[in-house]
């Protein structure tokens, strides 16, 4: 079963590993929101950035989040927003 | 920039960076610029390197690489030094093979020699 569900209150971990990540700085510790939940189970990309093609699945999660949430003096329409696609384990509810 | 960040941060992860505007220019693909994509297509199909290693690859090359490389030229320097780490080709066979290719080159031909 997926951890998240559409319409679920996420935040990006705010942590920082070395030597390979998928989540790029500028959005860790914002806050979204489910959009989607991919169906389809995947191997981890960190890890497989390593060579593993198999082992430990989970889900990816496509999340929506406020351009105010990203850029607090951004001065575009409040319906502005940016998708991505973000796995599990970077993922926290709140 | 702490020497923290240089460790912490990924040379290609520049998302919210002062910049100025990204020009889009459209790019015919060069021959050789198709055969590097379809030999990354090769390399995922047989489980030799897989997408995210390629990433990965082309990360590890460094930001002035990245900066200076063509998208194309960072993918086939990526693969090179990723088949060096797996023991699949050594430095010194590439360069007898490229020597090799380079002999058989008329530049007259279209370089399809």
């Amino acid at each position: 079963m997926p951890k998240f569900a559409k319409g679920d209150a996420v935040s990006i971990a705010d942590r920082s590993p070395v030597g390979h990540y998928r989540m790029p700085t500028y959005l860790r510790g914002k806050r979204g929101t489910i959009e989607l939940v991919i169906g389809t189970m995947a191997v981890d990309n960190e890890e497989e950035a390593f060579g593993r093609n198999a082992g430990s699945k989970g889900h990816y999660y496509r999340v929506a989040i406020p351009m105010t949430e990203i850029w607090p003096d951004y001065v575009g329409s409040p319906n502005d927003g940016l998708r991505i696609e973000i796995f599990e384990n970077w993922l926290e509810r709140i | 920039m702490g020497s923290e960040q240089l460790v912490r941060r990924l040379p290609n992860d520049i998302g919210g960076d002062p910049a100025g505007k990204i020009e889009m220019i459209e790019h015919e693909l060069l021959p050789w610029e198709k055969r590097c994509h379809a030999l990354a297509d090769v390399l995922d199909f047989h489980k030799i390197i897989n997408t995210e290693e390629k990433r990965r690859g082309v990360e590890a090359l460094g930001g002035e690489m990245i900066g200076k490389l063509s998208y194309y030229e960072r993918w086939i320097v990526a693969f090179s030094n990723i088949l060096f780490q797996k023991g699949v080709l050594t430095p010194g066979e590439l360069a007898v093979k490229m020597k090799e290719v380079e002999a058989r080159f008329t530049p007259n031909d279209g370089g399809h020699g």
